[in-house]
């Protein structure tokens, strides 16, 4: 049985929370960060833990997700690409909103995966809106050109409820974008 | 082979369509990162060469097709695991 496998990547910039959104997720759902290795080691292990940019999680027998943060520094913008493509479902874009001067440090970033995943469904989840001098949703959308259609989303990464609830909306745009297409093809 | 060992043997790897399967795998996740902080000269420079042949030629994917039922069978474990 093939088994089908879900790829979700966590993009941003450097600081805006991905590492602690997978994290939040990881301790309210069974989400696990230890991976298999590849071939056997010579010591029997099977598996190797990874930092929480990474979660797998098995939803049946034949169908698995996977979250995968990429690193949000501008000197590994190189891995960008090479990690996104291959099957890319969706991706959330995570902007620390709290001062407009971070969230304007995220449209480049923003723009690459725009124009290099111009069809892939996504959201953008302002992140840190639990700080007083956190920016509004309008401004974020119109600081990042977002287009009308891309929801942008509260998120306190911290917060198990919060990091579910931006999950889910981007599991629900991937399932519209998925309903549009089975239409378009007959 | 695991660890430094592991990785300086990756690093002296040529073979570009090789060291895409490793990228592609689980396992390489955690590896890739500790490349790209003790390696990354290393690694930008193979990257960028393997970034000129075509994306066909770099990528292997393997296509099983996910339907909208997926998704919603992956929302509904997702509530069934917590109250959201």
């Amino acid at each position: 049985m093939p088994i089908k496998t879900i790829k979700i990547v966590i993009a941003g910039p450097y600081g805006a929370g991905k590492t602690t959104f997978v994290k939040t997720l990881s301790e309210v759902l069974p989400i696990e960060t230890d991976v298999p290795i590849t071939k056997s080691s010579i010591d029997g292990k099977k598996s190797t833990t990874v930092a929480f940019d990474y979660g797998r999680m098995k939803v049946r027998e034949d169908l698995v997700v996977h979250l995968f943060g990429i690193p949000g520094q501008e000197r590994f913008s190189f891995m960008w690409k090479i990690i996104a493509r291959g099957g890319m479902h969706g991706y959330l874009f995570i902007v620390d909103s709290s001062s407009e001067e971070r969230v304007k440090e995220a449209l480049g970033m923003y723009n690459f995966f725009r124009e290099n995943f111009p069809l892939t469904p996504h959201v953008i989840a302002a992140n840190k809106q639990d700080v007083p001098t956190a920016v509004d949703i309008p401004t974020i959308k119109s600081i990042l050109k977002v287009p009308y259609e891309v929801k942008v989303m509260p998120l306190i990464a911290i917060n198990r409820r919060s990091a579910l609830f931006v999950l889910v909306t981007l599991l629900e745009e991937i399932r519209s974008y998925l309903l549009e297409m089975t239409k378009y093809r007959w | 082979m695991q660890g430094i060992d592991g990785i300086i043997q990756l690093m002296n790897i040529r073979d570009a369509g090789y060291i895409m399967v490793i990228i592609n795998s689980e396992a390489s996740i955690g590896l890739t990162r500790i490349i790209l902080e003790k390696y990354t000269d290393k690694l930008y420079d193979l990257l960028r060469k393997l970034l000129s042949v075509s994306e066909e030629e770099m990528i292997e994917v393997i296509n099983v097709e996910i339907t909208p039922k997926d998704i919603e069978d992956v929302i509904n474990f997702i509530k069934s695991k917590a109250v959201i």
